[in-house]
């Protein structure tokens, strides 16, 4: 199960790709969810791919990252289609999945995960600016800086905020990991990490490779973004210290609920701020205007943020597609991680690590949080 | 400030903590009118998006009380509203609302008198610590 292999050509995605069309032929029967290049622009979008060949345009290293892929596998998977397929996941994609499996609307069944080590993305407009011309040649610059620099060189801050405070950049749960961080060269190392992908690279006569020995520069790298997130953390927290701070802090929102849509763990069908909860009659607006000498509108921005906080923040996986989505730049990624982590921290909860975990509160215990209660 | 009184949105339960306050009225134990009851079947249906809205509409506290542990009506209701106040705490406390104004009780039927003392302290308690200025133009 831990036998380790590597793919060594020219470049990360000449070694990827040679993996990845290996794997497809050696389990013919399955599909791969990839994000690939489009041959006519510059956009990388998830596709379901069937044909190897295709896969001379799949790009899973590029910073592209349009949307939060857990969500589609989510909908290939959800209910059995019988048909066997394969997901290449970022590992943020492959904890919010975790979540989606716990609250049953994913399964792991006739499915494979491979995922990589990753080294960041830019959000949509940055990479649509910054990665336009150079097309997939940008891919092996991006890799380059930051494989280089261990992660640290952002790129002039093109790095999207909710990447640079990641501190789970290494896939935790895949069938197969794909190592970025291979010594020297521009191949990547492959590792069985279930019974599963132990089993499929077996068969797939792959070059066996040595360990690799890059714990230090590893752990080194998740310190550093420890020391970045505790930064990004105390700044939020300074500026929605209160409730009024809180509303100026999203006062930008315009109730698009984009934020909501990209979300990958908020995954209700009928979302309550689209049900009658909040659909007032007129003469009560007149009222709360009328009451407070002005409403301002579109109302409900505060009830809408904080009750998302606490429908996800447990499950957040700080993956920051809800700043990534926001048409007016409010800095969500950060406060929904803040307060996401913090409510997991309470119930001794990291989203993402284990399909077996309950989530907090679909279980409870006869003798728990007694602090909870009473007035001291 | 010396002037300020508190509002209180307690959520009861008809088994337990109403029926201690229907008491505590009977047995002549006053309690401060800061406090605006709402009877619901169980702690357990409190969803948490009364108490927040409870809070964004002006509200300076909220109280959710119910049948101590092992004593509720519905079995269990009461285990699953300590997680959702537990959620409540560790998410509102990072916007200012800290426990002293979400609270919290098991009051049984036959506790008139603590509920009466439960409601007197929370709104001393309340009165030291000042309004919660949500009642502006931004918040509904």
């Amino acid at each position: 199960m831990n036998s380790i292999y590597k793919i060594e050509k020219s470049t990360h995605l000449g070694s990827v790709r040679t993996f990845l069309k290996a794997f497809l032929k050696t389990e013919k029967d399955r599909s791969l969810l990839i994000p690939v290049r489009s041959p006519h622009n510059n956009t990388v979008m998830p596709t379901l791919v069937t044909d190897p060949d295709l896969l001379d345009q799949a790009d899973p290293f590029s910073p592209a990252f349009p949307l939060n892929s857990a969500k589609l596998v989510s909908k290939l998977t959800r209910k059995g289609s019988g048909e066997p397929m394969a997901a290449f996941l970022r590992p943020c994609e492959l904890r919010a999945f975790v979540e989606l499996v716990k609250i049953k609307q994913a399964t792991w069944d006739n499915l494979i995960i491979i995922s990589s080590d990753c080294a960041g993305a830019f959000s949509n407009s940055v990479f649509r600016e910054k990665a336009a011309n150079e097309k997939e040649a940008f891919t092996q610059t991006f890799l380059d800086k930051r494989l280089g620099s261990n992660l640290t060189d952002t790129m002039d801050d093109s790095i999207a905020t909710a990447c640079t405070i990641c501190t789970r950049p290494f896939p935790e749960n895949a069938d197969i990991t794909v190592g970025l961080f291979y010594p020297g060269g521009k191949g990547i190392s492959l590792k069985g990490t279930s019974e599963k992908g132990a089993k499929i690279l077996a068969a797939m006569s792959l070059e066996p490779a040595a360990p690799e020995e890059n714990e230090k520069e590893k752990s080194a790298l998740i310190a550093s973004r420890k020391t970045r997130e505790k930064e990004v953390f105390q700044e939020v927290a300074t500026q929605t210290g209160n409730l009024p701070d809180l509303a100026n802090y999203l006062s930008d929102c315009i109730n698009c609920y984009n934020c909501r849509v990209a979300c990958p763990v908020c995954f209700c069908k009928e979302c309550v701020f689209n049900t009658d909860v909040v659909d007032y009659e007129p003469f009560q607006y007149q009222g709360w205007a009328r009451a407070r000498g002005g409403l301002k509108m579109p109302t409900d921005t505060l009830f809408f943020h904080i009750t998302r906080m606490i429908h996800m923040g447990l499950s957040c996986v700080g993956c920051g597609q809800c700043s990534n989505a926001c048409p007016n730049d409010i800095p969500l990624a950060e406060l929904f991680k803040l307060v996401g982590e913090k409510a997991q921290k309470g119930f001794s909860y990291t989203s993402g690590t284990d399909v077996n975990e309950a989530p907090p509160l679909s279980v409870f215990m006869e003798n728990e949080f007694k602090d909870v209660t009473g007035l001291s | 400030m010396e002037n300020f009184e508190p509002t209180i949105i307690a959520f009861v339960c008809n088994w337990c903590t109403y029926t201690a306050a229907d008491l505590a009225g009977t047995s002549r134990k006053k309690y401060p009118e800061n406090v605006r009851l709402i009877k619901v079947m169980c702690t357990g249906m409190v969803d948490p998006k009364y108490v927040l809205k409870a809070f964004l509409q002006g509200a300076d506290a909220v109280l959710v009380s119910g049948c101590h542990p092992g004593d509720c009506h519905y079995i269990n209701g009461n285990y699953k509203a300590r997680r959702r106040i537990k959620l409540l705490h560790n998410v509102l406390g990072n916007f200012g609302i800290d426990r002293k104004r979400l609270r919290l009780t098991w009051i049984g039927a036959s506790d008139g008198i603590e509920f009466a003392e439960t409601i007197n302290t929370m709104v001393r308690e309340i009165k030291v610590e000042g309004p919660l200025h949500t009642d502006l133009k931004q918040v509904i």
